[in-house]
């Protein structure tokens, strides 16, 4: 009986032991900063390690930076404002994902990256709000997403001629969802175009936006919507309204018929995906402009449809030369399983957004440059309290500028809007959609 | 139809004429008593094979006259206890004849839980006895589907339909549920009224079973092969359940599982005796109440049946029918009840959907027993169903502008106009904000049943004959109001159509059946038996007229010898049998009488004005064509073989069916091409008239807007409009060309008990195929995408087949289970565990023609279609595309053109618009594993199941589905993934059941 015993507690022993699993050692990482396969070499840059938990260093001289991080795989960022080869202030972002393995299990392993900054213009004519996540009805059955919208702005001094701006949505609609354009290294497809889904619209008429104005397209339903749901918007007067029921974009729920009959107003749309409504997304719409010389027939050829997510579901290619503007929004609930859809040189972050409550993507306004013109001395309306933080401690946002645009822009002031194609940091969750006085 | 009345009526006359001939006959009497105490059983019934039977009275005597010499097998029988089955050699009277009954209880040594092989029959039929039945503690009655050779149990459920699938899957194309036939007592359930079943899709489904009562179920009988010509309009076999007959003491049960909880009680009350010494008759009745909920977390949404049944049986064998006995019983079921969501806190505030299951039925049977010459018993019964399935649904809407729903029925253009200004809301606009709408199906449904039969049992010399005559007349019809709105100034879009409007449909039906019995060599018998069925079905004042329809069968069995007299030999029984038989489902008025659907064309939406209206114009066009005149009736032609053999006490039996599935109920669309006049928009932005003061009218032919100014300030203008050309769609029902087939094989074998562990062993399973593709011409057209040129699509394909890159899909399935059954007579306690396994499991999406030729093609880059590879189909990854044979367009609708030419022609010309719309036309797989063989991991699924019985007042049962709670992972062949096998497993479910017998 006490051999028994002493055996079963030997064995209870080394079960116990072979159940400890030793601990793993935080590894030394660094990531270097290359811009056109060559060292960028730039002090002082702040480069953003987040994964599990959410590290940040600064680079050294040589543009390395240092961590320690526990093993597993991350994703490395930096955006900064930088001076490119010419000596031009531009945007640069980067974004890569990284795996650090244990150099313990495997001596041969590396655990030294590379983060490729890529440099883009900020451009003149930017999306400014998006506003698709809907609203609460007023007998809180639901929320009511047909009363979507998005305004383009004009930022900078000259007029802007829009003629040739079309409007897609990318594919998947929703971040969170499986992405077929993902590959099995988690690493995106494309990395020089972006898929739009389904359709997009376009102008039929010349569109020239003056200088600090907007327009403000309506999605779905150019009506007042807030006859039935007053926390939802009046797009009665927008200024332009995506209706062309002959293209196969048809769905009555999605486009009544506008309240103003003039059709230059109307935008035509190419349909080349199912369903009889444009899809876009109540949780993570993602918007993008693009130039097209022919709108109308860029989708008649096969060359420029992609069909990774089937042959049902074609999404036309718009190259990177073509783009202008990009926003990528992910829903917050849904955070740790959305993955961007933009490539790094349109938009290298993401915005956070909770849908159904009548927020919208406002962009933050860029304080040096308004700051700096003239005219606006005076007109500028500070205290800006139109962002979430109050409503959401955690994921919510505001303008880290502090300047109220729309109570500015209301007293003659110019804002030039920040734009640096990292919605991290140009926009901003707004609690209240700006056309809604 | 005249050369059959002939057939039949010389037929009688031939048989009479023989039977004038004088033949022995004697009386066989005696006493039924029961095994343990002695006691007389009254009630116990006593039936011979000629069809003779006589039923015991209070003192357990009774008496047979007029039987024919030779052997004959007796069968007694009572509620309550076990069959007792014997041949005996009649060659003098019989007096005295003593039949011990043992009591059916699980004290007694042979007790089964499993679906017993019916040995006598010709056919494949199993019958499950009142044991197994409370085993498995029955809720739903489709449950025993789980009891077949093969079959998998699953969680009993009555919040969502059940239908019973017979030798079929659910999934498969040929309206196997509706095939099979459901009959309770003799009354035929019938789905045969119900309106709007079927459409493209859904199958026409068979009749649920959520509303048959479970606890006084006493037998069931599941035919799965060639039945009696007496049973028709069914293709997939027919199950009868049996309810509870005779004098029983009172039995009460109490059942409960996670999501239903049930309770019942039941009891045979014996009448007595009148003066004279006849006997009152017994009545049954009982009553059961079942509520199921369909999530334990939130048990509210519920389905409730309430039942009360109540039949009095008496048997009249004094005065006039001492020599002639007449058993003769009378029933009533009422069943309240059905499907509520009302009470459920998580739906928004006044939603829900109300399904009432309302039925009443009632049913007699009249058996007399005449023994003449020419005759040996008469039966009639008859029985009558009405079901009220009412249903509600009320919705929550809420709408930014007013909207716009259609109940126009005429063909015309039409603008919205208000409630006020249209009561008969062609095309009703709802002014914008919030409301809700209840809308309801008023669907009550009729069948009622007559029928008559006439048995003449002889024999000549060593042979017995029996043949049977019989004619039924049923009628199937609807009450209801069909589908409408409780307020239709807010209602959705639907059309009035009246269920009540339908003639009736009638069917008459004449059958003779006759069954032969002959001795061969020293102990063989060889049992032939021949039946005709003609069905004619009459729908009065209607297109369809009068159809007719003829069911032959046949079913032969050779027993080369059996168990009687070998029992100590190790070939102790071995009989063969085969049938071929014809059977013909009769449509349902869903077939018959689709609803009509509209084609509605948005022509023409007027600017939204301040009050948010937007005056929304329709081209209505009612596009439905209420009969096929050529529509056949859905037949299943089936042929089985089978071996029964019983090795060293190991009792095999396997059969092999072959089933193919003819003219099956297909729902199909056709195109026609239509012009209409489209308005845009802006249009009206050069109207003077001011927003607030236009009136919009839409000219009803022409399809001309017009917008007039309601003070009459500015003329009238009429807008400009575009002229569209388009195919529009119009759905019929017609029959499937290319059959559906099934065949394989189903095996049972019954190990002899293993005495030491007081054990048996039984092995069952079945392999089963299936193959159907489409081979009907399909309409194709792209509706919502309009051509290169900005036009409304404008070419129409023509499939061989669906319009797909497949057209059919072909499985094979091998399913055995195991189980083993300790019975312990002394304990009185019975433990099955049953292990399911499914061991092969392979489906195929197929592309085939008829004639071999290929349908779909490989292709090695998706982006030029035309790219063919020489591969086959079905093995390797890569896409497939599939063109039509022909296609027409709108510009020449008649003239078919070759697809594939022309498709060719278009890109080597350069003609992109062309070679992109025709492109349109083309199917191509989005994967590239799309006909690649699935196979699924095999996978298994263990039950267990114990009732005790404590003395002789209660029983205790309880089960335990997947009660190792199987989650582990299937993986498909396919694709390569893995799925929880959840979804082909019962997730772990117990019950208790509790019963109590005083």
């Amino acid at each position: 009986m006490k051999k028994v015993l002493s055996l079963l507690v030997m064995v209870a022993a080394l079960a116990v032991a072979y159940s400890c699993e030793p601990k793993e050692e935080p590894q030394d990482v660094t990531i270097q900063l290359t811009q056109n396969d060559v060292n960028y070499a730039k002090e002082g840059i702040t480069v953003t390690v987040s994964g599990p938990a959410t590290f940040e260093a600064t680079t050294n001289a040589q543009g390395v930076a240092t961590f320690s991080l526990p093993v597993g795989i991350y994703d490395a960022s930096v955006a900064f404002r930088g001076i490119d080869a010419n000596g031009v202030v531009t945007n640069c972002n980067g974004k890569t994902a990284i795996t650090v393995v244990d150099k313990k299990a495997d001596p041969n392993a590396v655990n030294d990256f590379k983060l490729p900054v890529i440099a883009s213009q900020g451009s003149q004519l930017i999306i400014k709000e998006v506003y698709a996540g809907g609203c609460q009805k007023n007998d809180n059955s639901g929320t009511y997403a047909n009363d979507k919208y998005i305004i383009l702005y004009n930022n900078a001094g000259t007029e802007v001629d829009a003629s040739k701006i079309c409007i897609g949505h990318i594919n998947p609609p929703n971040a969170h969802a499986s992405n077929k354009y993902y590959d099995k290294d988690g690493k995106l497809t494309y990395t020089d175009w972006l898929p739009a889904g389904y359709g997009y619209w376009y102008f039929t008429t010349t569109v020239k936006i003056p200088a600090y104005s907007q327009i403000v397209i309506s999605i779905m339903g150019a009506v007042n919507h807030t006859e039935t749901y007053t926390n939802s918007v009046d797009l009665s007067n927008a200024d332009y309204v995506m209706y062309d029921k002959e293209s196969g974009f048809n769905m009555a729920s999605y486009y009544p018929a506008p309240a103003f009959t003039d059709a230059s107003r109307y935008m035509k749309a190419v349909k080349y995906g199912l369903g009889t409504g444009w899809v876009t997304s109540n949780f993570s719409p993602g918007f993008f402009l693009f130039r097209l010389d022919n709108p109308a027939t860029y989708a008649d050829d096969k060359a420029n449809l992609d069909e990774t997510m089937g042959a049902t579901m074609p999404n036309a290619i718009i190259r990177e030369a073509a783009i202008v503007d990009g926003a990528e929004i992910f829903n917050i609930p849904k955070l740790a399983d959305s993955k961007t859809r933009f490539i790094p040189s349109v938009d290298a972050g993401y915005a956070k957004f909770t849908n159904g409550q009548g927020y919208s993507i406002y962009r933050n306004v860029d304080k040096e440059a308004t700051e700096a013109l003239a005219e606006n001395a005076g007109k500028l309306v500070y205290n800006y309290a139109g962002g979430t933080v109050a409503v959401d401690a955690e994921n919510g946002t505001t303008d880290p500028s502090g300047i109220d645009a729309e109570a500015s822009i209301a007293n003659g002031a110019h804002i030039i809007y920040l734009d640096t194609n990292n919605s991290s940091n140009d926009f901003h969750q707004r609690k209240v959609a700006s056309i809604k006085k | 139809m005249k050369r059959f009345r002939i057939l039949i009526l010389s037929l009688a006359a031939l048989l009479t004429g023989f039977g004038a001939a004088a033949q022995q006959t004697f009386t066989l009497s005696g006493t039924v008593v029961d095994k343990g105490d002695g006691a007389p059983v009254e009630f116990a019934t006593v039936v011979l094979s000629s069809g003779q039977w006589a039923v015991c009275d209070a003192k357990g005597a009774f008496t047979i006259a007029k039987v024919a010499a030779g052997k004959t097998t007796v069968v007694v029988s009572c509620v309550g206890y076990v069959e007792d089955k014997r041949e005996i050699t009649v060659s003098k009277d019989i007096r005295n004849y003593r039949i011990q009954l043992a009591q059916d209880n699980l004290a007694l040594e042979g007790a089964v839980v499993t679906a017993q092989e019916s040995s006598s029959a010709a056919t494949t039929s199993r019958t499950i006895d009142k044991t197994a039945l409370e085993h498995v503690q029955l809720m739903n009655v489709s449950s025993i589907s789980g009891l077949m050779p093969g079959g998998a149990t699953a969680n009993p459920s009555l919040t969502s339909e059940q239908q019973f699938n017979i030798r079929a899957s659910g999934a498969e194309e040929g309206n196997a549920s509706f095939g099979t036939a459901v009959e309770v007592d003799g009354v035929r359930l019938s789905n045969n009224a119900a309106f709007g079943q079927f459409s493209s899709t859904s199958q026409m489904k068979g009749v649920a079973t959520n509303n048959i009562a479970s606890t006084n179920v006493e037998s069931v009988e599941v035919i799965t092969g060639v039945p009696s010509v007496e049973y028709g309009d069914m293709t997939s076999g027919i199950v009868k359940i049996n309810t509870r007959k005779g004098k029983t003491p009172w039995m009460v049960t109490l059942s409960t599982s996670p999501n239903t909880k049930q309770v019942s009680a039941s009891k045979g009350f014996g009448l007595g005796e009148a003066r004279s010494g006849a006997s009152r008759g017994v009545i049954n009745s009982s009553v059961e109440y079942t509520r199921s909920i369909s999530e334990p977390m939130s048990p509210y949404t519920a389905y409730d049946r309430a039942q009360l049944s109540m039949t009095w049986s008496n048997l009249f064998n004094k005065g006039a029918f001492v020599a002639t006995p007449l058993r003769f019983s009378v029933g009533v079921t009422g069943n309240v009840g059905g499907y509520n969501t009302k009470a459920d806190p998580d739906q928004f505030k006044n939603t829900y959907t109300n399904v009432r299951d309302n039925v009443i039925r009632g049913n007699f049977s009249l058996n007399w027993l005449l023994s003449k010459p020419w005759i040996t018993n008469v039966e009639m019964n008859g029985s009558i169903s009405y079901s009220d399935k009412f249903s509600r649904e009320n919705k929550n809407y809420s709408s930014a502008v007013g909207k716009v729903e259609l109940h126009g029925s005429q063909e015309g253009y039409y603008i919205a106009r208000s409630y006020e200004d249209d009561p008969t809301g062609t095309v009703l606009l709802i002014p914008r904000g919030y409301w809700y709408n209840e809308m309801v199906e008023d669907n009550r449904p009729l069948s009622w049943k007559l029928g008559i039969k006439a048995n003449w049992a002889r024999n000549f010399g060593k042979i017995n004959n029996k043949l049977k005559i019989g004619a039924d007349w049923t009628g199937d019809g609807n009450f209801g109001r069909g589908v409408y709105s409780s307020d239709f100034a807010t209602a959705p879009t639907y059309r009035d159509w009246l269920y009540s409007d339908k003639p009736f449909m009638h069917n008459l039906a004449l059958y003779a059946e006759d069954n032969v019995m002959i001795p061969v060599g020293r102990e063989g018998r060889l049992n032939l038996i021949t039946g005709i069925r003609q069905d004619r079905t009459m729908i009065r004042d209607s297109h369809y007229g009068t159809v007719s329809s003829l069911s032959p069968r046949f079913n032969v069995k050779y027993t080369v010898f059996s168990e009687k007299d070998h029992h100590r030999d190790f070939f102790r029984a071995l009989a063969f049998r085969a049938s071929w038989g014809l059977a013909v489902k009769l449509p349902s008025y869903s077939i018959l009488y689709p609803t009509p659907s509209y084609y509605d064309r948005n022509v023409f939406d007027s600017p939204t004005d301040a009050a948010g209206n937007s005056y929304v114009a329709y081209k209505i066009m009612p596009r439905t064509m209420e009969y096929n005149a050529d529509l056949k009736f859905q037949r299943n032609r089936q042929s089985e073989v089978g071996v029964e053999a019983n090795l060293g006490g190991m009792k095999i039996s396997l059969a092999g069916f072959y089933n193919l599935t003819l003219d099956a109920y297909v729902y199909q669309s056709e195109y026609r091409p239509h012009t209409y006049l489209y308005t845009q928009t802006s249009a009206v932005s050069g109207c003077l008239i001011p927003e607030g003061d236009r009136i919009y009218s839409i000219d009803r032919t022409t399809g001309v807007v017009t917008v007039s100014d309601r003070t009459g300030t500015y003329p009238a203008m009429e807008l400009p409009y575009i002229v569209k050309n388009e195919f529009a769609s119009r759905p019929f029902v017609t029959n499937a060309v290319q059959p559906m087939r099934r065949y394989g094989m189903e095996w049972v074998v019954d190990f002899p008990k293993i005495k030491s562990i007081n054990t048996t062993i039984r092995i069952d399973g079945t392999w089963y195929n299936y193959k159907a593709f489409n081979a009907n011409t399909t309409a194709f057209y792209q509706t919502n995408l309009p051509s290169a040129d900005g036009t409304p699509f404008k070419y129409l394909g023509f499939f061989y087949g669906d319009d797909s890159y497949g057209n059919g899909r072909r499985t094979s399935n091998v399913n055995t289970n195991l189980t083993l059954t300790t019975h312990i007579p002394k304990v009185r306690m019975i433990l099955s565990l049953k292990v399911e396994t499914s061991l092969l499991k392979f489906s195929q999406a197929i592309s085939e023609r008829v004639d071999g030729t290929p349908r779909s093609y490989v292709i090695s880059d998706r982006n030029d279609l035309l790219s063919f590879t020489n591969e086959s189909l079905y093995e390797g990854e890569h896409y497939v595309v599939c063109f039509p044979d022909y296609y027409v367009s709108f510009a020449d609708p008649t003239t078919l053109r070759p697809f594939l030419d022309d498709y060719r022609a278009a890109i080597e010309a350069g003609d992109n618009a062309k070679a992109k719309d025709l492109r349109g036309l083309a199917k191509l797989t989005s994967y590239t594993n799309t006909f690649l063989p699935d196979y699924i991991t095999p996978y298994f699924s263990a039950n267990i199941s114990v009732t005790k019985e404590i003395g002789d007042l209660a029983s205790v049962s309880f089960y335990a589905n997947n009660f190792f709670n199987n989650l582990s992972q299937v993986r498909s062949s396919r694709t390569g993934n893995y799925e929880s096998v959840s979804g082909y497993i019962p997730s772990f479910y117990y019950g208790l059941t509790v019963r109590l017998k005083f």
